[in-house]
């Protein structure tokens, strides 16, 4: 099977190379395409020649484009969403560079600006089930607590579901949390909320570009089953300094952003922090005032241009969360990415992106009590190393690939205590894995009417020494165990990764897309929870526990609007995953060194249908979403083998958000989310021992909450003008219209007849108004 | 918990269509350390809307089988309660239940562990706010080098406290334990009787109260499921335990 994908490939190459040695006298430009006003690289800007109709580019990560065409005069056309388009008249008769500079329409220009081009890459591109996010619109939706957020709004796009209130985990296409990439300037981010989800640990100031993958993932992605959420942060203004802030309710931010040497090298640091525990300092009693409630984020990037041809980046993020009570117990968790990353245009055709990358999640809780101290920490560790090529053959074929190498070690528990606590110290085996892969994808215009992504990624995952491994049977019996030394192999396994994805274009305003790609997985997540839990636990695969797989076919149709104003998609798709991981009843997760005798293996399933309609500008703009979808899972202990609904089975889900430029200086935003409840396991029979009432569950959720929905709105003043200082005033109201979400259902005596049973419903959220202050300067 | 400082949370009773499966049976069986006539009860679950009252089964054979392989047939005093002679459980020895109902057969083994006594009691008083929180403390000295799991019951003025307590000593092996019961069910004030009960349980026993009490917890979020108990075969609701017990009571001061 593999053989013979390897060799249709294999073709495939060999058709291009003929192709492109067929053609005429053909010559590059290459350059990248900044804003005028900061220096910022812009991502996704389209570089195209106004008289070759099929012809184009489009911007990579790094701002950089290459466009190959025959010689002659041209009106070279630049555009990006939010800027004014450029045309330039050239003369191509030679190879050659460009900068280019895009002024950017202050948004109040944009509302009347009409017949503006915009992009249709959503047609011509066969990448499909993707979602780049626009950060002013993401600014402009409402949230809780004022926070912008970043995943918050993901959660609002089709495809894409929560669990609940306030939860920033996120289950795409029916795969689990666990099962996103989450890359923040490429590095992996392993908890991506803080205070048990309510926040992602993303903070909009500093972030330039968002997109999500939710199928036909490019070849240069692995790792995770479900989705790609691929986040870049700011380079930093190498024109002039500028300071931008806001303070809110909870949380206060501040950026500072400016060049080192103008043109050439900028920063940009980014913090935020939440201030509720300040209040509890004012409180009367001590021991609310002793206790500590708050989180913070650093976001800093740092960059150095050599020359036209070497860049260099620096970036790093580091969050931390801490809770506690004086003298009774503390928990902070984190994390810290590093990532050092190097471009070179080796020629206008050729580009190539190193980076080292670091990133670490720890996790702490201890006790303070006298006589009962303890500690345990829990850490998970990553050294990564890329090596990311582009290669622009000809102006339709563009080439990637490259090789990557992640060395992770996970530190699952170790208990620490004091000589005279009543704890005893423990310490769990380190585990170590190495995660290899290299791949190689084709971007290939074929026709003026169809377009191949295809690809393929080759992955490798190997356990390594030193420990004591132990084999389990099926039941988890301890079959035998044996020991490793330092760097030995336990257990490896390959994968081969094919990505496929093809568009057809029907005309210009309309194409239809297929998809296939198969995704692997390495580094499980094994949680008790569906909010974030800073204790949940990561195992890597092992001698017991397979590499997840999963595969997804899609079909879409795409269609634009008036002018590409208006954006319409439809989406079919099923996955079907294998090797999925939960754990027995009353499993001990906790520094459990056998950890893998409590877990089961099953399989998923999802398949669905995905509506999307957007509304790019105008004085209303905004989207509409909804998701038709079914997720399964099957585990042979679990209802009899029986498929059953997995808890983020929602069968309806919608979502509305609709942002209105009112005046010069209002804008009005609002968000509405309906979705079917949650799968849930509820009692369906009462029996009594031990002198309690206690429930009879039968099937697993077999049952479905309450539906969920929710209204938010919000409004946004911008200040008056001034030269260089720059204000506005955004105000929210979460939940406007107060509805009591079910967070759980609970089933207990009648208080007032101890005889009956009762169902009691928690929700977290009523209305909740917000207001913030935002400054730039 | 931390956050109900800053919001509360809002609870609602709410309506649910539930839907009802058949009576389902329920054997609960305890031998203990004291001499008294052991029982083992016999009853059928009800539906949700239903009151409390669980019917009992009164057709049952039911025998407990000690060690030597000897059998007693224990005697149906009460509807659903049935009584041995009055013995004690003794220390490592493995006791089998054999229970019969409506043609089929039950069968459950089980191993008294050793005992741990209870070392002392003492009151914790923590002040949150303007209220004092009293909480029951346990003491008992863990047995090192030997995996030991607990149980405990509360009672206030003859009333049981819902919450389940149960420890391991995965942590604090051959340490002197402070097992601190907290619980929200029955707020403890001066003059309150409180009686303690400790019981040194088996590990499937343990598992068993240990599931259970993850599903009274009101505010997590994973999966509830039926505890898995000790039944070998054809599996009922409820356990089979021996385990050891001894009380303790305490005025609130």
């Amino acid at each position: 099977m593999h053989k013979r994908f390897r060799y249709i490939f294999f073709l495939l190459i060999l058709f291009c190379l003929v192709t492109a040695a067929q053609a005429q006298k053909k010559y590059t430009i290459d350059g990248t395409v900044k804003d005028a006003a900061t220096g910022e690289t812009l991502i996704g800007a389209t570089v195209r020649l106004q008289e070759l109709k099929h012809s184009g580019a489009t911007t990579n990560g790094y701002g950089f484009f290459s466009l190959t065409a025959v010689e002659g005069d041209y009106l070279l056309n630049v555009s990006y969403i939010g800027y004014e388009t450029i045309t330039q008249r050239i003369k191509l008769d030679k190879n050659s560079q460009l900068d280019i500079r895009l002024i950017s329409n202050n948004t109040l220009q944009e509302v009347s600006i009409s017949g503006k081009t915009h992009k249709s890459d959503n047609i011509d591109n066969p990448q499909m089930g993707v979602n780049r996010l626009d950060l002013s619109q993401i600014n402009n939706v409402p949230v809780i607590f004022g926070e912008k957020d970043v995943i918050k709004t993901i959660q609002l796009l089709p495809g894409v579901k929560s669990t609940g209130d306030g939860n920033t985990g996120f289950y795409v296409r029916g795969g689990n949390s666990d099962q996103n990439l989450v890359l923040l300037d490429e590095a992996v981010v392993y908890n991506a909320s803080h205070l048990f989800g309510f926040f992602s640990t993303f903070n909009s100031d500093a972030i330039k570009d968002v997109s999500l993958y939710k199928g036909g993932m490019p070849a240069q992605y692995g790792g995770r089953l479900s989705s790609v959420l691929d986040i870049k942060m700011l380079d930093g203004n190498d024109k002039r300094l500028n300071v931008q802030g806001g303070i809110g309710l909870i949380a206060s931010r501040i950026k500072v952003e400016g060049p080192i040497v103008a043109n050439k090298s900028s920063f940009m640091i980014s913090a935020r922090r939440t201030y509720a525990d300040l209040f509890l300092k004012l409180s009367p009693d001590s021991n609310t005032r002793g206790a500590s409630l708050y989180f913070y984020d650093l976001n800093a990037k740092f960059h150095y241009r050599f020359d036209d041809k070497n860049t260099i980046y620096l970036s790093g993020y580091f969050g931390k969360d801490v809770l506690g009570l004086k003298d009774n117990f503390g928990t902070n968790w984190g994390n810290q990415t590093t990532t050092l990353r190097f471009t070179h245009i080796f020629n206008n055709k050729l580009f190539l992106n190193s980076s080292f990358i670091y990133s670490n999640y720890n996790f702490l809780i201890q006790s303070f009590l006298s006589d009962n101290d303890f500690k345990v920490r829990s850490k998970i560790r990553d050294f990564s190393l890329k090596e990311d090529f582009q290669y622009f053959l000809s102006d339709n074929n563009t080439f990637y690939f490259g090789v990557n190498g992640t060395y992770h070690s996970i530190s699952p528990g170790d208990i620490t205590s004091s000589t005279t606590s009543e704890v005893n110290p423990q310490t769990i085996q380190q585990r170590y894995g190495l995660e290899s892969s290299a791949y190689l994808s084709d971007d290939w215009k074929v026709t003026d009417k169809v377009e191949l992504l295809y690809g393929m990624r080759f992955s490798t995952f190997s356990l390594l020494g030193p420990g004591k491994f132990t084999t389990y049977s099926p039941a988890d019996v301890p079959l035998y165990y044996q020991n490793y030394g330092h760097g030995d192999i336990v257990k490896t396994y390959l994968n081969l990764e094919p990505r496929f994805s093809v568009s057809y274009k029907l005309n210009d305003q309309n194409s239809v897309k297929a998809s296939y790609n198969r995704n692997t997985q390495n580094i499980h997540l094994i949680s008790n929870s569906t909010s974030a839990s800073p204790s949940d636990l990561y195992v890597m695969s092992s001698n017991n526990i397979k590499p997840g797989l999963s595969d997804q076919v899609a079909l879409g149709y795409f269609k634009n609007l008036a002018n590409n104003q208006y954006e319409f998609s439809s989406e079919v798709y099923y996955k079907a995953m294998q090797n999925q991981i939960d754990y027995k009843n009353g499993a001990q997760l906790i520094a459990n060194q056998d950890v893998e005798s409590q877990l089961i293996y099953g399989n998923g399933r999802a398949y669905g249908l995905e509506l999307f309609f957007k509304k790019h500008y105008g004085k209303l703009n905004g989207w509409i979403g909804y998701t038709l979808s079914k997720t399964e899972n099957r585990f042979d202990d679990v209802n009899d083998g029986h498929y059953f609904a997995a808890t983020h089975d929602r069968t309806h889900d919608i979502s509305i958000v609709g942002i209105y430029q009112l005046s010069k200086r209002w804008t009005l935003s609002g968000t509405f989310v309906y979705a079917t409840g949650n799968a849930v396991t509820y009692p369906h029979a009462k029996y009594q021992v031990g002198g309690l009432t206690t429930f009879y569950y039968a099937d697993r959720n077999a049952d479905r909450m309450p539906a969920y929905s929710r209204l938010d709105i919000g409004a946004t003043l911008e200040g008056k003008p001034h030269k260089r200082f720059h204000s506005s005033w955004t105000f929210g109201l979460y939940n406007a219209y107060n509805r009591k979400n079910a967070y759980t259902i609970t089933f207990q005596d009648d208080p007032h007849d101890h005889s009956r049973t009762q169902a009691v419903k928690t929700s977290l959220f009523g209305r909740i108004p917000s207001v913030t202050y935002n400054f730039t300067y | 918990m931390l956050f109900s400082l800053i919001w509360v949370a809002c609870k609602n009773v709410i309506d649910l269509n539930l839907r009802s499966t058949e009576p389902q049976l329920v054997i609960e069986g305890n031998i203990t350390d004291e001499t008294v006539p052991q029982r083992i009860i016999i009853t059928r679950s009800a539906s949700l809307d239903s009151p409390n009252r669980y019917a009992p089964v009164t057709n049952a054979a039911v025998k407990l089988i000690n060690a030597k392989g000897q059998e007693f047939s224990l005697i149906q005093r009460t509807p659903g309660a049935y009584y041995s002679t009055s013995f004690a459980g003794r220390y490592n020895q493995t006791y089998q239940l054999r229970v019969q109902v409506d043609g089929k057969t039950y069968l459950a083994a089980a191993t008294m562990p050793p005992k741990v006594p209870i070392d002392s009691i003492a009151l914790s008083v923590q002040t949150f706010g303007t209220t004092a929180e009293k909480t029951i403390i346990i003491f008992y000295q863990d047995t090192p080098n030997l995996a030991n799991y607990y149980r405990f019951i509360l009672s206030v003025n003859g009333t049981q406290v819902k919450r389940i307590f149960t420890r391991d000593d995965q942590f604090n092996d051959g340490h002197l334990v402070q097992a601190y019961l907290y619980q929200d069910d029955i707020k403890l004030k001066s003059g309150d009787r409180v009686d303690i009960e400790m019981q040194c349980i088996e590990q499937d026993i343990y598992t068993y109260w240990y599931t259970f009490s993850l599903q009274s917890n009101g505010f997590t979020t994973a999966t509830p499921t039926n505890p898995p108990n000790n039944f070998i075969g054809s599996k009922p609701l409820g356990y089979f335990s021996v385990h050891t017990t001894e009380h303790r009571n305490i005025i609130i001061p």
